[in-house]
């Protein structure tokens, strides 16, 4: 399903935590988005998953307003997976997987054979279903997004939010967690909004980057485009090293200490890509 | 890889449900054949049954024994799953009526209609005794759904709903309401007085045929709005922003368990007054039995809290020999304790994570 952001713009109070976006996400397709602490990533996320509606704008599932479609279907469509899952109660993974199955159920929740066999695959797809009878609090951290993201999975759906999913994972869990979600992006034409603190990961693993500044969209575009040193620097408000890599040629972006960073804002040594 | 495990336990969701409800109905069978045999007088149960109508043990059975454990039953099954549909939907362990001041509420409105009802400006009104008293069921629903509405916007105040200010903002009301119900003692007369005095400690007191009815009724209203909430209730472990993303409209789920929970207390709290713990503990008991999934929680604390409370208030009317003790004293001393290693328990799974 195709996800467009006309003019978007969420306000908290008397603060507007974004103004004026506009996005196009295809099916198949991994929007990566980035921006400072604060710039309004996780608030578009929200708005686009219908947390949140837009006080200005609208967002549009294949055209149609997301405030048309009732929750269950939302439910049935949008998948989130967040930064970090809390449960209130020793649930077990199984338990967590099955309630991504909860917009397909009926009123007194009972799964039928298909929701079990649905969340099975979920389960195999992430590899968490040696775990099934673990509680998630007992979970390494790799394990429990793994574990979170199969629930996100059996809910069967056709776009998939992820806020920051890599924040408490180690560099081969990281890897692993966004793989599976390249990998899954592809074969089922998710439509995938995956916001990265990392730069790096995000010009490695996106098609588009939306960069945020302060709530408003800086720049949009493939990686090259948005990557770019003068942009960065201004947005993060810091010197950094930006070039492509000498592997895979891909944009590495680096912060610089103060004792590295040049007083023009250059650092020394730097080559802007 | 295998496919059978989640197969397998998750088909035998629907019969294991069943099987709770059967098997608490049998628990609850072999409590209450033990509160029905003991007392000052020890009578076999099933004898006395069928024993003739005037022979005494069978009055002592049918006109004394059998109300109270069956007033007992209702009451504690309304507490036990009042509680556990509170800890679901404020995904907090610590949430109960009580606590929430909700009974407190229930029990101070509760207890001004049960003043009013002989006065005779309300006789002016054309309203005779008894379906005056009926009205005393009624003020305690619009108590507990008055509390419930005004705690959460008291802790509102400061902004985000949290589950602690919720809990702290229930706690202080319930302490307040108990106040105002000792304050009301002091000044109505003595016989009456004694009366007021057990709504706060808890007392089960039979006092009509139409009193337990509509604790049947308010119990059976209660179980099919939280048994139709499950669902949503399950996937509220996942906070507010996650149930909302599995399409739970948490607004509808809140109104319903408030309702619900308005009613079980409605029909409690006019024939127990305030009795504590039981809406706290037994979840906790059952969840360690069933496992956290809320269409088990629910079925299994009904009954958990029906046993409970059904044990306790044996324990009330026989432990000091002649002398009855309030039941809410006897879940008291079994749930405080239980309560602080609760909260150790919590302290330390949040420490370890």
């Amino acid at each position: 399903m195709q996800i467009d952001a006309r003019g978007i713009a969420v306000r908290y109070g008397s603060r507007e935590a974004i103004s004026n976006i506009d996005l196009r996400v295809a099916p198949g397709e991994i929007l990566g988005i980035i921006g400072p602490n604060g710039s309004g990533k996780s608030t578009l996320v929200r708005a686009l998953g219908g947390l949140r509606a837009p006080d200005r704008g609208e967002v549009l599932l294949d055209g149609r307003g997301l405030d048309t479609i009732g929750r269950r279907e939302r439910g049935r469509v949008i998948a989130l997976v967040p930064q970090e899952t809390h449960v209130s109660f020793p649930l077990k993974v199984r338990d967590l997987v099955l309630l991504g199955r909860s917009p397909h159920t009926g009123a007194f929740g009972w799964e039928s054979a298909r929701d079990l066999d649905v969340a099975r695959r979920a389960m195999e797809r992430t590899d968490v279903l040696a775990l099934a009878d673990r509680p998630i609090d007992e979970l390494s951290g790799g394990e429990r997004q793994r574990a979170v993201l199969a629930r996100a999975l059996a809910q069967e759906p056709r776009v998939l939010l992820l806020d920051e999913p890599t924040t408490y994972l180690d560099l081969r869990h990281t890897v692993l967690l966004l793989d599976l979600v390249a990998t899954l992006c592809a074969e089922e034409q998710l439509t995938v909004v995956l916001v990265l603190h990392d730069l790096n990961l995000a010009g490695m693993y996106c098609d588009r980057l939306a960069l945020l500044s302060d709530g408003h969209l800086h720049s949009y575009g493939a990686p090259a485009e948005v990557l770019v040193y003068k942009d960065l620097c201004e947005v993060y408000g810091t010197d950094l090293y930006v070039a492509p890599n000498d592997v895979t040629g891909q944009i590495v972006v680096l912060p610089l200490p103060a004792r590295l960073q040049a007083p023009g804002g250059r650092a020394k040594g730097s080559r802007q890509s | 890889m295998s496919a059978p495990p989640v197969q397998a336990v998750s088909q035998v969701t629907l019969r294991s449900a069943l099987l709770l409800h059967v098997g608490g109905a049998l628990a609850l069978g072999c409590a209450a054949l033990f509160g029905l045999a003991i007392g000052p007088v020890d009578i076999d149960p099933l004898a006395a049954w069928s024993a003739p109508a005037d022979d005494p043990t069978h009055v002592i059975l049918v006109g004394a024994r059998l109300p109270r454990v069956l007033l007992a039953a209702l009451v504690g099954g309304a507490l036990g799953l009042g509680g556990a549909g509170l800890q679901a939907l404020l995904h907090n362990p610590l949430a109960c009526p009580h606590i929430l001041g909700i009974s407190g509420g229930a029990a101070l409105l509760g207890i001004l209609a049960m003043i009013a009802a002989p006065l005779p400006a309300v006789a002016a009104l054309g309203v005779s005794g008894d379906v005056a008293l009926a009205m005393v069921p009624l003020a305690a629903f619009v108590g507990a759904l008055a509390t419930a509405g005004l705690v959460r916007g008291v802790a509102s105040a400061s902004g985000r709903v949290t589950p602690h200010t919720l809990l702290l903002t229930g706690v202080v009301f319930n302490a307040f309401a108990a106040a105002l119900i000792t304050f009301i003692n002091s000044l109505a007369d003595f016989y009456r007085a004694h009366g007021i005095l057990a709504w706060v400690v808890g007392t089960l007191v039979v006092r009509g045929d139409a009193w337990t009815w509509a604790a049947g009724a308010t119990l059976a209203a209660g179980l099919a709005l939280l048994t139709a909430s499950a669902r949503d209730l399950n996937a509220l472990a996942l906070g507010e922003e996650g149930a909302v993303s599995l399409g739970v409209d948490v607004g509808r789920a809140r109104r319903r368990v408030y309702l619900a929970v308005a009613l079980l207390v409605a029909g409690a709290v006019p024939v127990s007054g305030m009795i504590g713990f039981v809406g706290l503990i037994v979840p906790h008991a059952v969840r360690l039995v069933v496992g956290s999934d809320q269409r088990r929680v629910l079925p299994a604390s009904l009954w958990g809290g029906a046993v409970f409370l059904v044990l306790a208030d044996t324990a009330a009317r026989t432990a000091l020999g002649p002398t009855e003790l309030p039941v809410g004293v006897v879940t008291a001393l079994c749930g405080g304790p239980f309560f602080l290693y609760m909260l150790r328990r919590q302290g330390r799974r949040e420490l370890a994570a």
